[in-house]
């Protein structure tokens, strides 16, 4: 199942918000909320479900090992993990290692073995057969989650949790659980035994899932066609597209990806808001940075956290000198890249802003923004080492890829514009605009000057409450009908 | 949260409530508070007082908010509970539409069925039809829709002359496309250019599928041992004959007189009928429809008139039919797949049909040998857009023509997909017997069977261009050629 579909809006969600919204106790709407978890989760295959129970299982028993073995803290207060007595510091960390290796390897098992076995065959014409293993949806998120949740025990951060069900509910929430973001178990471990129904939370979930919403339905699937017709995958007819064909293209891209991504995020934390769970931002307008190192503060937040707490900083981090610190960058952006996906071109992707992030990290002073025409420069310069990288990330076959590189700057022999590009730039002459301006903070802006604005006029203040109200409900019908318009499907020939 | 380097935190503006957290006074010591100057309070009282007010009023749109949200849900869910308003059949998309799965283990386990589930709930939903309206108005506000290009696939190079060996015409080729078998899934149009108000669909030529077409043509000649005279008539479609070079070249489409050029040359014992020369003659007459991938009648009338000259026999002049009928309101596949363009909708088709002058009477046979006499060779379409099945009234697998004024014994046995239809009405008065075989439904005598059993003289391959690249179409052909 997915967010952006008729059946989850008008079936699931409803029912799932009027029975967890009407249950009295935090612990009744736990129930709710975790049987429509799984039902959401088994409806790509209930075998699936099995997974999901089976790591958090493992991960379960792991965290309650490692507390039961850890010694009780000393009279100041202090854990006790550092100054605690060599076995069971041993067993504490022989628990949390095997615990590790059965989720990664599971994780890795599904996203990997394919692709290996595929590269293997290819140069060593061995294995003869390629298993295809469909990998699990939502697999890379929950088990990231699940490994925060024992390392956080493990560091004596959180207090394991004794109910499974609670923690299942954590790891398979439906909300986060497919597409993120990667909710940390410290930052909800509250929430999930206490929350509080607020109508001012759910209305602003309301307006949150009705942009996340919004951006999917409207924006998003529009320009994912665009791309897929200009720029396909297969690289049909790339090597003969004018230059601004593939540059509409690959923008087009651009701006899915962002759009996409920061949707289901958006959607995730708005169905929280409106369930009392309150989840960290995963996006701030990545395409506003002024540089590399400002994009990844703004892009998939929850990953790039999780990366340099738990996998960072464990290896020193930049504390073992400034070789080590980019050997421990190396590790954690070659990690980045695959985990988006199994393919050269993913680790090519994370390679890539790895040699940007050394190059800025060395010669820019991102402390100090330099003067206002060098500023825009910088932003201007991160926008479109950005859209090279996207280049990167979409193609899985490398040939491909050279093509519509080459292409970008007619060197396949390919013109630099043609009909199908004048008629690509036309036919989106409006919808690029509006889906730039959803990458920036305007909206935003606009709504925080308004309100300003109705502290000293107070004819605007029944303006702004009508439109608070109403914008997010118009945007919930136009996105639902844009669903709908998914299924037309014209076919040629019938018998009568 | 990080302060933004320009001051402004866009997140925390979009997740506060500005008036809940209001802890400055309000702005301008020139404007104060009005609530202050008539309530006597102080100034900070008033402020505090307002901001109580705000906040009441603010948790009130909450719960409007709230109810309104929760209402709009239920609404769609309720209409989607209303299963006996669920359509079954679209008329604008011409399918039936998704059915609700059948429950076995198989598919619940691998998720086939819950996944078909939430597509029949999609795709049946009782308000589709106007929704799906919104989302096309919507869509056709993204820009400026004058001019629409959808290209899917690229064509081969052709070459000047055919390979030099045997093509074995069974054997298919990775390099192939259009695999997709016929209904009831329907075929897409998979490359199309829109300029106002005329669509065209484009040709992509692919030299493995029009080799295998040219070996099976020869087969069916072989086959036949010299019982019957095949002729094989290659359409091009309408930008051939009607759109500018530069325009169709820019867009990657294939050039149709080399394409046929380099198809008929592969041919041997099969007399081709060229007709691009004579289409373009003509190409100010209306052709081709605009809003359909077919030609009218007029185009399919000066293919049979080449036809005719190839057989060295008179066609029946234009000017001898008395009833004719034009079928306005025609919106066809290429208006459907380019998701009714308004410049379309505005500007349709019409169908121009002539009755053949010795007989309307034809008799049609399905896929399963079922029999229809309701049909005329033409009719009227009153029911639906679909004005092109006012040739034949469809496509049916097989059908008969007797003309009771011919008494030669004269037969033709005419092959055809979709566009032999609008040709078909013409053979009727040059011949005592036509039999019509639509090759890619029939499956009940391949084609040595039918002329011995029928004592055929004259064979007639009629296939648009399209069809001479799709691979599926030329196995249906093998398929009954045999």
């Amino acid at each position: 199942m997915v967010f952006a579909d008729l059946l989850f809006i008008f079936l699931f969600l409803t029912l799932c918000l009027i029975l967890s919204t009407a249950m009295p106790t935090n612990r009744a709407k736990n129930v709710v909320l975790l049987v429509f978890s799984l039902v959401f989760y088994a409806w790509s295959g209930p075998w699936l479900l099995i997974l999901l129970c089976g790591m958090t299982l493992v991960c379960y028993l792991g965290a309650l090992r490692i507390e039961a073995v850890r010694p009780a803290p000393s009279p100041d207060g202090a854990p006790a993990t550092a100054s605690a007595p060599d076995p069971s510091r041993k067993v504490m960390r022989l628990t949390l290692i095997l615990t590790l290796v059965i989720c990664l390897g599971t994780l890795a098992f599904f996203k990997y073995t394919s692709f290996l076995c595929g590269e293997m065959n290819r140069l060593f014409s061995w294995p003869s057969r390629i298993p295809d293993i469909i990998l699990p949806i939502g697999i890379s998120f929950y088990t990231f989650q699940l490994i925060s949740y024992v390392v956080d025990v493990y560091r004596g951060q959180v207090p394991a949790q004794r109910k499974y069900h609670l923690l299942l509910l954590y790891a398979g929430l439906f909300h986060q659980c497919i597409a993120g973001p990667i909710v940390r178990y410290s930052d909800v471990c509250r929430e999930l035994t206490d929350r509080e129904f607020k109508v001012t939370d759910f209305s602003r979930g309301v307006t949150r899932f009705a942009i996340g919403l919004g951006k999917k339905a409207l924006l998003a699937n529009a320009l994912g066609a665009i791309a897929d017709s200009l720029v396909p995958t297969s690289g049909t007819g790339l090597s003969s597209a004018s230059a601004v064909t593939l540059f509409v293209g690959s923008l087009a891209y651009m701006l899915q990806i962002y759009l996409d991504f920061s949707a289901y995020s958006d959607m995730a934390i708005g169905m929280g808001l409106m369930s009392g769970f309150h989840y960290l931002e995963n996006f701030r307008y990545p395409y506003m940075a002024d540089s590399i190192t400002d994009f990844w503060r703004r892009w998939h937040i929850s990953l790039s956290s999780f990366f340099r707490d738990y996998v960072y900083i464990p290896l020193g981090g930049n504390r073992k000198g400034v070789p080590r610190q980019y050997l421990n960058l190396l590790i954690v952006w070659a990690l980045t890249g695959i985990w988006h996906g199994a393919g050269w071109n993913f680790l090519l992707w994370g390679l890539y802003f790895f040699v940007i992030l050394c190059i800025e990290k060395r010669f820019v002073d991102l402390k100090h923004p330099p003067a206002t025409p060098f500023y825009i420069l910088r932003r201007a310069v991160t926008l479109i080492l950005v859209f090279f990288g996207w280049i990167l990330f979409r193609y899985p076959d490398m040939a491909v890829m050279g093509t519509v590189l080459r292409g970008l700057f007619c060197l396949n022999g390919n013109p630099f514009a043609d009909l199908t590009a004048g008629a690509a730039i036309l036919n989106n002459l409006f919808l690029f605009p509006v889906a730039v301006a959803a990458c920036t903070p305007l909206v935003p802006f606009l709504h925080d000057r308004l309100h300003t604005l109705a502290r000293t006029r107070m004819g605007l203040r029944p303006v702004l409450r009508v439109l608070s109200v109403a914008l997010p409900l118009v945007l919930i019908f136009l996105s639902v009908f844009s669903l709908a318009g998914l299924n037309y499907n014209p076919f040629l020939y019938t018998q009568f | 949260m990080e302060e933004h380097p320009n001051g402004f935190d866009p997140i925390a503006a979009l997740l506060q409530d500005p008036k809940q957290n209001e802890t400055k006074p309000s702005p301008g010591p020139d404007k104060p508070a009005p609530e202050a100057e008539s309530s006597g309070l102080s100034p900070w009282r008033a402020f505090q007082s307002r901001t109580d007010y705000t906040q009441k009023e603010n948790r009130r749109d909450c719960g409007i908010k709230l109810l309104a949200f929760f209402g709009v849900l239920i609404l769609g869910f309720v209409i989607g509970c209303l299963w006996f308003l669920r359509p079954a059949f679209s008329e604008a998309e011409k399918r039936d539409l998704s059915a609700y799965p059948e429950l076995t283990w198989n598919s619940f386990i691998s998720g086939e069925y819950t996944k078909a589930v939430s597509g029949w709930y999609a795709d049946t939903y009782p308000l589709r039809e106007p929704m799906i309206r919104v989302s096309q108005t919507l869509g056709a506000m993204h820009g400026i829709q004058t001019t629409l290009v959808k290209i899917n696939e690229r064509g081969d190079e052709i070459p000047d002359e055919p390979n030099a060996g045997p093509i074995d015409p069974d054997k298919v080729l990775e390099s192939e496309t259009g695999g997709e078998p016929v209904s009831p899934g329907g075929q897409t149009i998979n490359n199309l250019y829109v300029s106002g108000n005329t669509a065209y669909e484009l040709y992509m030529f692919n030299k493995a599928t029009s080799d295998r077409y040219a070996a099976a043509l020869n087969r069916a000649a072989a086959s036949l041992n010299g019982k019957a005279a095949v002729y094989d008539l290659l359409v091009p479609l309408s930008y051939s004959v009607n759109l500018d070079p530069a325009v169709w070249k820019s867009l990657g489409a294939s050039d149709a007189e080399a394409a046929m050029n380099y198809i008929y040359k592969g041919l041997s014992g099969v007399t081709s009928v060229p007709i691009l020369d004579t289409l373009k003659e003509h190409r100010s007459e209306y052709l081709y429809f605009r809003t359909d991938h077919h030609w009218n009648a007029y185009g399919a009338y000066y293919a049979y008139v080449c036809f005719m000259q190839k057989l060295g026999l008179a066609p029946t002049p234009l000017s001898a039919y008395t009833d004719v009928r034009k079928l306005d309101g025609f919106l066809g596949t290429l208006y459907a797949d380019a998701g009714r363009p308004a410049a379309l909708e505005q500007d349709p088709d019409t169908a121009t049909v002539f009755r053949p002058i010795s007989t309307n009477d034809i008799v049609h046979y399905d896929g399963d040998g079922a029999k229809y006499t309701t049909y005329g060779i033409v009719n009227g379409v009153s029911k639906s857009t679909n004005k092109y099945l006012a040739y034949l009234g469809g496509d049916f697998a097989y059908s008969e023509i007797h003309n009771p004024n011919k008494h030669d014994g004269s037969s033709v046995l005419l092959v055809k997909e979709s566009f032999g239809n609008a040709l078909a009405p013409f053979l009727v008065d040059s011949f005592e017997y036509v039999y019509i075989v639509d090759y890619r439904y029939y499956t009940q005598m391949t084609l040595s069977q039918l002329v011995t059993e029928k004592q055929i003289g004259t064979v007639l391959f009629v296939n648009n261009l399209v069809a001479t690249s799709a691979s599926a179409r030329v196995n249906e052909l093998l398929r009954f050629i045999g």
